[in-house]
């Protein structure tokens, strides 16, 4: 099944028709408060075959027009993994909404199935499923390659300058489903290292190690979790490689990066989900376009059969390769960490260990000088 | 002398108090006709006319005492074959017998002649005329002529084979022969018994300032007996303000109670409630699958090559069938057979011309129309390199050939073709494609029966091609075929009834979508989608009758048999029974109630998971899984004229029940897809609602304003629930718009300009928005758990357009005609669709709105005839 990118067409095509180039698609004030919903309780969360704790979210939707992101939280429920054997694991709820699994007595297996139970607090019992726990296929090369890519933003297509991460993978019988993620960690050094300048206005908290010349590493975590793709790729065929994700270039690619990619092996189903939510963020409400429909997931009321939970349960191997990026001369802006009009610049100019996520300690698996 | 003609226009309706208060004594032996006469008219203070000549050396004898003056006269004039027409106060029309069939040519006619049919039969109130009209010039029967009795307000429309047959009461009256293609006639008759009359007419021979032409006799609104077919005169759609100055044909289907389109960019129209698929649609007697050009901006027939348009939404007569919301059904036009003329229009995009050749003078002829459109001019002058490496054309042509062997055999050939491209930035490309070839032969066996057998040949096609990367590119290429064959017959030989019977046959053949083979080589996964094949066939009967002047009745029926196969389903095939009724009984001579009940099957589904046509939708025979449609339908409405049949006014309720209505699955991706039908499903349909009407249909302000309430149903529930839609609910379809209101005029300010305009409001179209969000994984998911549970805002448009016509001068060659239009006066940035969409970070879901040609739109055009 291809998809055309119509998204990419779609604003051209209407330029075509009315011959101007006014603005076919503009944000809107609708009032969302007239809009009626129920709060429908919302499962998130997976098992892996790592060793734990796996937690799993309990929350519950939130009206469109409330004004609020706050989702509120589902709590006092009994939540069990069955598998199976019948064997029952029980999660201890740790914080409103949050239960986890204790990992001294629960190891999830490939190619055994598990299912989720809930028992709310009203008495309302959800299950899901038996999901397979797939093994995964170890992540053989991964090379990475840096150049343009389009980019579609509403309506508008940029090119976006990126760094682009490939796989290889065994030709396969059948299709199978993965998702990837990575975990970046990056060397970073500050322009202004060492100086006391960004703290010009506040001098009573200068940091007292204020060392010069020292060098950071930043992490940094990505979850890209309707990133999936299927092996053999449904357009490009069974060429067999794949490129599994781009990041930006950007100051992650000045001195040298690491990338640990996991990936994880997806029951059909839970990919078909997915995607499903992939697609629900792309949509335009072009004449091209699928009206939007609601996700189906797996969890079902036990009492009433017809009526799904949201979200999905599922289980999930995961593997992690890493692959080491030499430093790809990323110009940071130059102005960024100049005085200007006595404003300070940012405090990650004057030292590296104040930039979010970053360490002046370097990991062990580094590879010294590239 | 005496001119009876004239007399005729005072028609008092006194005569019963006037022949039957004076007695009379006659007693007279072998006496001049004429001198009798004279007798009476001196004692008695009466005052006869009547054409010497008959008279002369007619000679009688009579002995009366005291019997009233009518039973005298008949006494008397009767075994001579006279009869009389009485005129209060005194005068008294002496009338011959007239001969029980005549054929009358109208150029030869003159003013002042009465014509006298039949015997005279005092016992009889009523009598049948019967009779075929041909054109003057070549002989050919003319179809669609309005037979109208002026006094007795009866109307009778002639068949395919220009025959027509209309009930009247017996005695002197108007009759009006109505048509556009050829002069009016009006004729003074006096019936005296059934009898037959022939007419030939003659072409308009029209002028600037011309008579208004009607297609309908002024109260067919309340006489014909089929409910809801709506007949559009061309000449009216011309009228109309459209977009660009390209007059269309199914943009002006909206103006009419009861359909609607979804916005803009919507090809097609949805009648009572279907989607656009549910719409029969017909040129020539053959099939087309998409009448729009530029994604239903523009409607892909030219206007200055059709003669005809006719829609039915209500009882839809059994000759047609395969769709179950309404018959389309458009004629291309005749070529001129005395002389060359033509017509055409010059507009900003786009260009028209239709020319009308006579091959063999009064025995063949030649239309040829063509337009085409030039936006790319305007696109390479924009900056912006996205729009002025972009390309975009369409365009459309007819042919037709009509050639009239002999009085009995016409034959008549066309071809029609529209064509539609676009490329945009190289990357993607558009182009579809309609062809079609029809041929038809009218065949007259007697004046009463006749047949017409018609093949049609038709295709449509599309090819989308993407490119992906520099050296990654595909094809997908899709091509609908079809032959058609219709044998209809029609049969007036029966008093009061007119039937039609036959049958028809479409070979379809689909091929949803193939690949082109070297992107099949390189792209794996990409399949061919498999070929459909299938044969849809009909028998029906159906006989329109007169019961009485005030109940005439339409029954039809009709066997519906499908047989489909692909390459991997088995065989299926469906069959069925749909019966058409209708009955109209007038109310006094200006009303009338109809009611009418219709069942419809359709085989092949258009199948879209948007919001209305796009050049990529998939056509799809019905299979062992997808059942084919059937639509029940009751209606019943009042009609009423007034002001003399100036004023048209009525209200039809409607209820329709629907089975197997498609809707797609939760998350169902079509395009390219091979398993369609496991991403379809079929549930129950529910459509009703009350559509008002009126029409000031002459004078110099014309218009129609209608309103329609109206509602539209699907429920779709499943064993599991994991497909159910809305828990199972029945949730409004993509075409609920309840209120709907148009607004359509033109104003003639004086003999050159005219002012047009027409204003809609409707309600916005349900749209799917999400009623709450939830987060997974840090991600915001909008939850969209009622389908079509919101509406976009409410639509609403004007347009306006000015009309300047050239000199009146009669001695001009060439007629031209400015015209300025402004559609979206006001600029109202109508909604096409409203989404939401999680924004960058994720977090919040913010809602858009799409408009499509959301700013006025002035064009300025110019238009021609020669």
């Amino acid at each position: 099944m291809i998809r055309p990118t119509a998204t990419i067409a779609r604003c051209f095509l209407y330029t075509l028709l009315v011959l101007s180039i006014s603005a076919c698609e503009d944000r809107f004030r609708i009032d969302l408060s007239e809009i009626e919903s129920e709060n429908e309780l919302v499962v998130e969360g997976f098992i892996t075959d790592q060793e734990g704790p796996h937690r799993i979210r309990l929350t519950r939707t939130l009206a469109i027009g409330s004004g609020s992101t706050a989702v509120p939280r589902e709590g006092g429920a009994m939540v069990q993994v069955i598998d199976r054997q019948g064997n029952t694991h029980t999660l201890t709820e740790i914080d409103a909404g949050v239960y986890q699994t204790n990992e001294a007595e629960f190891q999830a297996e490939a190619g055994n199935a598990y299912q989720l139970k809930i028992e709310l607090a009203d008495g309302e019992v959800y299950e899901s499923d038996f999901q397979e726990l797939l093994p995964v296929e170890p992540i053989d090369e991964l090379w990475f390659e840096r150049g343009p890519e389009e980019v579609v933003e509403g309506t508008f297509v940029t090119e976006a300058d990126v760094v682009k991460f490939f796989t290889n993978y065994e030709s396969q019988s059948g299709p199978a489903y993965y998702r990837y993620d990575y975990f970046v960690t990056y060397e970073f050094t500050s322009e202004q290292q060492g100086s006391s300048g960004c703290w010009q206005n506040d001098p009573q908290n200068i940091p007292d190690d204020l060392a010069v010349g020292i060098t950071c590493y930043v992490n940094e975590s990505g979850r890209l979790i309707t990133n999936v793709s299927t092996y053999p790729d449904p357009i490009a065929g069974d060429v067999g490689f794949a490129k599994i994700f781009s990041l930006d270039f950007d100051i992650r690619f000045r001195l040298g990066t690491s990338v640990q990619v996991k990936k994880y092996a997806l029951t059909k189903d839970y990919h078909d989900f997915l995607s499903a939510v992939r697609e629900q963020g792309e949509f335009g409400g072009s004449i091209f376009d699928s009206p939007p429909t609601q996700i189906v997931g797996n969890i079902r009321n036990v009492n009433d059969p017809k009526q799904f939970a949201l979200g999905y349960f599922t289980t999930l191997a995961l593997t992690t390769k890493r692959i080491f990026v030499p430093g790809l001369g990323y110009q940071p802006p130059s102005d960024r960490c100049d005085v200007v009009d006595d404003i300070p610049p940012p405090k990650d100019c004057c030292d590296c260990r104040q930039k979010i996520g970053a360490s002046d300690r370097r990991p062990d698996f580094w590879i010294v000088g590239g | 002398m005496f001119i009876l003609g004239l007399l005729l226009t005072l028609l008092p309706a006194a005569k019963a108090q006037f022949q039957d208060n004076l007695n009379v004594t006659v007693q007279q032996t072998n006496i001049d006709a004429t001198e009798l006469l004279e007798s009476l008219e001196k004692e008695y203070n009466l005052n006869f006319r009547f054409r010497p000549e008959w008279l002369t050396n007619l000679r009688l004898s009579a002995d009366i005492f005291n019997q009233p003056l009518s039973f005298t006269l008949n006494e008397i004039f009767g075994p001579q074959g006279f009869s009389f027409i009485y005129r209060d106060p005194s005068y008294i029309i002496l009338v011959k017998n007239g001969s029980v069939s005549v054929s009358i040519k109208a150029e030869d006619l003159e003013e002042s002649e009465m014509i006298t049919l039949g015997e005279v039969d005092r016992e009889a109130t009523e009598a049948i005329l019967t009779g075929q009209i041909l054109g003057g010039e070549d002989e050919l029967q003319v179809r669609g002529v309005v037979v109208l009795g002026v006094e007795s307000g009866v109307s009778v429309t002639s068949n395919a084979n220009g025959r027509y047959r209309i009930t009247l009461p017996v005695g002197p009256q108007t009759l009006q022969f109505k048509s556009i293609e050829y002069d009016d006639l009006e004729l003074s008759l006096n019936l005296n018994s059934s009898s037959e009359l022939n007419i030939n007419l003659y072409q308009n021979v029209r002028q600037l300032n011309e008579v208004v032409v009607t297609a309908e006799a002024p109260d067919e609104n309340i006489t014909r007996t089929v409910t809801g077919v709506e007949k559009l005169d061309i000449e009216e759609i011309k009228k109309q303000p459209a977009l660009m100055g390209q007059t269309d044909v199914i943009k002006s289907l909206t103006t009419i109670a009861g359909v609607t389109t979804t916005g803009e960019a919507s090809a097609g129209f949805n009648v009572r409630g279907s989607g656009t698929g549910g719409n029969l649609i017909l040129l020539d007697n053959g099939l087309i699958f998409n009448p729009s050009h530029l994604f239903g901006v523009f409607s892909s027939f030219t206007t200055d090559a059709i003669s005809g348009v006719e829609l039915y939404k209500g009882t839809i007569p059994s000759k047609f069938g395969g769709r179950v919301a309404s018959v389309l059904d458009v004629t291309l036009k005749s070529g001129d057979k005395e002389k060359v003329t033509g017509n055409g229009s010059v507009g900003f995009v786009a260009s028209n011309i239709a020319v009308e050749i006579p091959v063999v003078k009064q025995e063949s002829s030649l239309l040829l129309s063509a337009r085409a459109a030039y936006p790319n001019y305007l696109l390479n002058a924009f900056d912006n390199r996205d729009i002025s490496e972009s390309e975009a054309f369409f365009g459309d042509f007819s042919l037709k050939y009509d050639h009239r062997l002999n009085k009995n055999n016409i034959i008549t050939a066309s071809v029609y073709g529209s064509n539609n491209r676009f490329n945009i930035r190289d990357e993607i490309g558009y182009d579809y494609n309609n062809l079609l070839g029809t041929v038809h032969w009218n065949h007259v066996f007697s004046p009463d029966l006749n047949s017409r057998i018609n093949y049609s040949v038709s295709q449509y096609s599309y090819t989308f091609d993407e490119k992906i990367s520099d050296d990654l590119a595909y094809d997908l290429f899709s091509v609908i075929e079809n032959q058609k064959l219709d044998i209809d017959f029609s049969y007036s030989g029966i008093d009061n009834h007119l039937i039609d019977f036959g049958a028809n046959s479409i070979y379809h053949s689909l091929k949803p979508g193939n690949f082109s083979p070297d992107a099949t080589a390189r792209l794996v996964n990409l399949q061919d989608l498999r070929q459909e094949f299938g044969v849809e066939s009909g028998l029906h009967v159906g006989d329109e009758i007169t019961i009485n002047p005030k109940l005439s009745a339409y029954v039809g029926l009709r066997f519906s048999h499908f047989v489909g196969w692909d390459d991997v389903l088995e065989t299926t095939t469906y069959t069925g029974l749909e019966p058409r009724f209708s009955l109209n009984y007038q109310v006094g001579k200006t009303g009338a109630i109809k009611a009418g009940y219709n069942k419809m099957r359709q085989f092949i589904h258009l199948i879209s998971n948007t919001a209305a046509i796009t050049p990529i939708d998939i056509w799809k025979l019905s299979n062992e899984v997808l059942a084919p449609t059937i639509s029940d339908q009751f209606t019943l409405g009042y009609f009423r004229n007034f002001a003399d049949n100036d004023i048209e006014a009525s209200v039809e309720g409607y209820y329709k029940d629907i089975q197997n209505l498609i809707d797609y699955k939760n998350g169902a991706n079509i395009f390219g897809n091979p398993s369609i039908n496991d991403e379809l499903i079929q549930g129950e349909g529910e459509a009703y609602g009350v559509e008002f009407n009126l029409e000031k249909k002459t004078g110099k302000t014309t218009g129609r304003l209608s309103y329609t309430w109206a509602r539209t149903f699907i429920t779709i529930a499943d064993e599991d629930g994991r497909e159910s839609i809305n828990r199972g609910n029945a949730y409004p379809t993509n075409f609920d718009q309840p209120h709907n209101l148009t607004a359509q005029w033109n104003i003639q300010t004086s003999r050159r300009f005219r002012i047009s305009g027409n204003f809609i409001y409707a309600t916005g179209r349900p749209i799917t928005l999400p009623q709450s969000f939830y987060q997974i994984e840090g991600a915001t998911i909008a939850n969209y758990s009622i389908r079509n549970g919101q509406r976009i805002p409410d639509y609403h448009r004007l347009d306006l357009s000015f009309h300047l016509a050239s000199s009146l001068r009669k001695e001009k060659n060439v007629e031209a005609n400015f015209t300025l239009t402004l559609f979206n006066v006001y600029g109202r940035r109508n909604a096409y669709s409203v989404f939401f969409r999680t924004n960058e970070n994720g977090r919040q879901v913010d809602a858009y709105r799409l408009t499509v040609l959301g700013q006025i739109i002035p064009a300025l055009s110019y238009t021609f005839k020669f």
